[in-house]
């Protein structure tokens, strides 16, 4: 009896060290099943991605592409036969902080007559946007140009807001018959070329 | 054995100095020189690239800084003006004459007619001449036409 009670009882022990073996057999194969299906990742790496827009300035003449004037007697004045206007249109970096149109006779003398006759620059004066009436002279456009008369048609100031922008200007423009007579103008054709160019700064 | 006094660095000469953590295990003053060495030829050849780094920058700074102008747009402007000359009386007539009582008498006129000539000329222009004349041959006509006498001598 003995003898079977310790056959039992090792049976019972060796069922009970199978059982145990098994879970723990269950448990690894779970685990290893786990890693079978876990998800693979691999290292980060990292691709730089830029994007840039260049400046831009430019003019759209609206109206105004001729301007045509009488010439004046002496001491008396004649205006355009239009009022010229444009447009100027922008996109800036945020480190511009103005946008300057001018208007300008490049070089000198501004018109040239068939003749050989010359009409300077500083006979001629403009009205901005309905403003003042200002003399051309080269003072004017001595931040855009040099030797060239004409004058600053406007400035906007450039701000967060308005980086891409634009402005509308017009110029009614006056022609001066001179002080004296030695100043008349010549009878004669003349022709020449106002120029719009605008500048942003700094 | 320290026999000097002084304390004992636990450096011998020949052995690395355990101080130097990149220590290559040779002679101790060798490699320092050639650290040295190296670390000049490094210094050489930085202090270009760093002229080079410096000459980019205030090239892009110059970039970004530089004013930016529009292409320019023309208006073209015409001027005319024809050639003009005209004359405007300032005193004018009328002039009256007193027949010459007798051949070789002459007669002034009561008074003396101005005008001023005023003209708008290209340059092609030299000179401009203003004159005094009648239109016919006879210059005055009498009333009655039995006593048409032509004044042929009337001068200016």
């Amino acid at each position: 009896v003995q003898s079977w009670e310790k056959t039992t009882r090792k049976e019972r022990n060796n069922v009970n060290k199978l059982a145990s073996s098994n879970s723990i057999g269950a448990f690894l194969l779970l685990g290893f099943t786990s890693v079978l299906s876990a998800q693979l990742k691999s290292s980060v790496q990292s691709i730089t991605v830029t994007a840039q827009a260049a400046e831009s300035i430019s003019i759209t003449i609206i109206s105004g592409g001729t301007v045509n004037f009488a010439i004046p007697g002496v001491g008396s004045s004649s205006t355009g036969s239009v009022v010229p206007s444009w447009t100027t249109s922008w996109v800036l970096s945020s480190s511009r902080t103005s946008v300057k149109v001018y208007a300008y006779f490049f070089g000198s003398p501004a018109l040239m007559g068939i003749h050989g006759n010359t009409i300077p620059g500083g006979s001629f004066s403009g009205q901005a946007n309905g403003g003042a009436l200002t003399s051309f002279s080269t003072a004017g456009v001595s931040d855009l140009i040099g030797n060239s008369s004409g004058m600053l048609v406007s400035t906007t100031a450039i701000t967060s807001g308005n980086l891409t922008g634009n402005k509308t200007d017009s110029l009614a423009l006056s022609l001066f018959g001179g002080v004296q007579a030695t100043d008349a103008i010549a009878a004669d054709t003349y022709s020449g070329s106002l120029l719009i160019q605008a500048q942003a700064t700094p | 054995m320290n026999t000097t006094g002084l304390r004992d660095s636990g450096i011998r000469p020949n052995e690395p100095n355990p101080a130097c953590t990149q220590h290559s295990g040779t002679l101790w003053g060798s490699e320092e020189l050639r650290r040295q060495k190296k670390g000049y030829i490094m210094y050489r050849r930085i202090v270009p690239l760093k002229s080079i780094g410096a000459l980019l920058l205030l090239g892009f700074a110059s970039v970004v800084s530089a004013q930016l102008k529009s292409s320019v747009q023309s208006i073209t402007v015409t001027a005319q003006s024809s050639e003009s000359i005209s004359i405007a009386l300032t005193t004018g007539g009328p002039v009256s004459i007193t027949l010459p009582s007798a051949l070789g008498q002459v007669s002034q006129g009561n008074v003396v007619p101005a005008w001023t000539t005023s003209w708008v000329l290209s340059s092609g222009r030299t000179a401009v001449s203003t004159y005094a004349y009648f239109v016919s041959a006879n210059a005055l006509i009498g009333l009655n036409p039995t006593n048409v006498r032509l004044l042929r001598r009337i001068c200016g």
